[in-house]
């Protein structure tokens, strides 16, 4: 992998998607359903690779992540005019990334859509650094892992350490309180740790 | 379970790294950003969708109280089809018997002009010999049927990937069904004698010079089609070929025509790009901004050993509409294609069609063209490993800047089977073959199950029932 960032977004990015002042937020909402282009590409610069990052993190595949991302937003446009602004914009965005993930695992592969950089990486895909590979492959396993969680432990835990969504905005959007939340991250934990065995120290 | 463990679990799960987005995602998502966000736009379009659903809900009405009078009282006439017309007539029920209607109106008026009975031996020197009648009503009976299908094909386009058969069928009645209205508009009707048939007398039609045929309210009537309907290819001042591919629409009327009077194609007559973009057809879904590359992989079709692989690339631009007598903008100047095959997974490839060089100086809004590749891989084949990529470099006219799309194809593509690619892959790759099989390749009837079973899997598809006809009839089946 040529060129990675930290996860799950860089902090100016975080600071842009997660931070970022309400009337702000409230004022681009407000734009995009005037109808303004503008504000549209906005949103886009500030919460692409935040998204882009979460579905990353849930497919492991840069090109998909990619293909997952554009239509990711294909849906939200779609889907304005029903976003009732109770939760931040960039929860609402990682629930529709989510569910076009789950979308795409469920339905059968068509057509592969990738785009060029990581394209040259796979085919250059030499096991340099040793290193670099065993990380690889934990990650991948925990990946795995989180898959096999049920659907509302895994939903827990990506929004929560993928999506970088906080604990209180995901309570909200999953309609519990937020001790439920953290009593579903302890469950998934539990879970994750059965079964990875010795994996985790 | 410890503290400390949950800790490392808890580090694992969000220090990973993940790559940077792609260069050019960003552009991606925003050239997807729609012309119209705001909700207000959003509710009166929804008031202008309703008003035309009203319309086509009403002349549906119309027609189907007109096609069931002319059934009642001319039932013969409906008979003595060609195989392959009345295969495109159950495909598209309600357009084609509008088409029957004009005629049937037309054969029904008592002669009104003095001049002499036009020669019945073919509907084109019918509308150069003899007077006009009743031309102005047909003529709007002609032009409310192109909106209906204009809005009907605007929705379906709009709609879910589910209605595609919808879409093809709107497709096909605009090019085939349309033609006829509007040569039809501007002749007068034929003696009670030589009844015309529409499904028989199509092909003359449309064969026969269109400067000498076809009137000036003729020409109006094609000039005031909807680009998003018939696609670029279809209209008449469109480019009959983009980046060197052939996308002519009339080289397989042509062959159909050839084959419905018994004969077949001869192998120059058979341009195998353009019926690749013939059955490859406009995009499932409407393409409202920018320009997209469409990319898939499958094994072929028939007759292989299974290494053999069809690689398909689609370019579709913007569909917008174009006034009267406007002319298609341009959307990109400095359009290239490039595909790169991997010499470690590919060991020979050829192009289906002619090769040409992949370049086109402006792109044009309203245009879908689709070429194929034939790979014969290497084995075993990787899942993972790269296969092709594809890319297309273009300068937007909108931005001003240059553009790569890049979309790669992996073994995994080339390993599904062929009949979980797209309709329009599978068009698409059945068209080649039966182009292929027409200039002498054989695998015609291989072809022609194939078509049939793809047909059958969609009986609203107007075009694979069209191909498995013309694949049946070339092949000696039926």
């Amino acid at each position: 992998m040529a060129e990675v960032a930290p996860f799950p977004v860089r902090e100016t990015e975080r600071e842009a998607v997660t931070t970022h002042p309400w009337s702000e937020e409230q004022r681009l909402l407000g734009a995009i359903r005037a109808g303004d282009a503008a504000a549209a590409e906005e949103l886009v610069e500030r919460t692409y690779s935040a998204v882009f990052a979460s579905i990353y993190r849930l497919c492991g595949d840069s090109d998909l992540a990619a293909d997952l991302t554009q239509e990711t937003y294909q849906k939200a446009w779609g889907a304005l005019s029903g976003f009732d602004g109770r939760s931040q914009l960039f929860t609402w965005l990682y629930r529709i990334a989510y569910t076009t993930f789950l979308n795409h695992i469920r339905r059968p592969r068509r057509v592969t859509s990738l785009d060029e950089p990581d394209a040259i990486d796979v085919r250059d895909q030499t096991p340099a650094v040793d290193d670099v590979l065993v990380e690889q492959e934990e990650a991948e396993h925990l990946r795995e892992a989180v898959m096999k969680l049920p659907e509302d432990l895994r939903f827990t835990v990506t929004a929560h350490f993928w999506g970088g969504l906080p604990v209180k905005e995901i309570a909200r959007i999953e309609g519990i309180t937020t001790v439920a939340i953290r009593k579903r991250l302890h469950r998934a934990f539990s879970i994750l740790e059965s079964m990875l065995g010795e994996e985790v120290p | 379970m410890t503290s400390k463990r949950k800790a490392e679990l808890q580090r694992k799960l969000t220090l990973a790294s993940v790559p940077r987005p792609p260069e050019g995602l960003a552009d991606r998502i925003k050239s997807d950003i729609p012309k119209y966000l705001s909700v207000e736009a959003e509710r009166e379009r929804f008031s202008r969708s309703v008003g035309f659903n009203l319309r086509i809900a009403a002349s549906i009405l119309v027609l189907v109280s007109v096609a069931s009078l002319v059934f009642v009282f001319a039932p013969q006439r409906q008979r003595g089809a060609s195989p392959i017309a009345s295969a495109a007539k159950e495909a598209a029920p309600a357009p084609v018997a509008m088409d029957e209607v004009n005629v049937e109106i037309a054969q029904a008026a008592p002669q009104t002009s003095s001049a002499p009975a036009p020669p019945p031996a073919s509907v084109m020197q019918i509308a150069e010999a003899a007077p006009r009648m009743e031309p102005e009503a047909r003529r709007e009976r002609a032009g409310l049927r192109d909106d209906d299908l204009r809005e009907e094909q605007v929705a379906n386009e709009a709609g879910a990937e589910g209605r595609a058969s919808g879409r093809v069928e709107g497709g096909v009645v605009g090019d085939v069904a349309g033609g006829i209205v509007a040569d039809l508009a501007a002749a007068p009707p034929p003696p009670a004698e030589s009844p015309i048939r529409v499904t028989a007398e199509a092909p003359a039609l449309e064969t026969a010079p269109e400067p000498a045929a076809r009137t000036q309210a003729a020409a109006r009537l094609a000039d005031t089609r909807l680009v998003t309907e018939a696609y670029a290819a279809t209209l008449p001042l469109a480019p009959k070929a983009v980046f060197g591919i052939s996308t002519d629409p009339e080289v397989f009327r042509r062959i159909k025509t050839t084959i419905e009077n018994g004969g077949r194609p001869s192998a120059s007559a058979v341009n195998v790009e353009a019926l690749v973009n013939y059955f490859a057809g406009a995009p499932p879904r409407r393409v409202r901004r920018g320009v997209r590359l469409e990319v898939e992989g499958s094994p072929a079709p028939v007759g292989v050993n299974g290494h053999r692989g069809i690689l398909r690339f689609t370019v579709d631009t913007a569909s917008i509409e174009v006034p009267e007598r406007g002319s298609n903008p341009p959307i990109a100047t400095d359009a290239r294609l490039e595909i790169e095959l991997n010499g470690d997974a590919v060991a020979h490839f050829t192009r289906i069609g002619d090769s040409m060089p992949m370049t086109e100086s402006a792109l044009l809004h309203n245009i879908s063209v689709t070429g194929l590749y034939a790979l014969d891989l290497k084995t075993p084949v990787n899942q993972r490993e790269t296969i092709a990529t594809i890319r297309l470099h273009y300068k937007s006219i909108a931005d001003g800047k240059k553009h790569t799309i890049t979309r790669v194809l992996r073994g995994a593509d080339f390993a599904k089977q062929w009949s979980n690619a797209t309709r329009r892959h599978r068009l698409a790759s059945l068209g080649a073959l039966w182009g292929e099989s027409l200039r002498g390749t054989g695998g015609g009837p291989d072809v022609a199950r194939r078509a049939e079973e793809l047909a059958s899997q969609a009986p609203g598809d107007a075009r694979a029932r069209e191909l498995a006809e013309v694949a049946n009839a070339s092949s000696g089946g039926r």
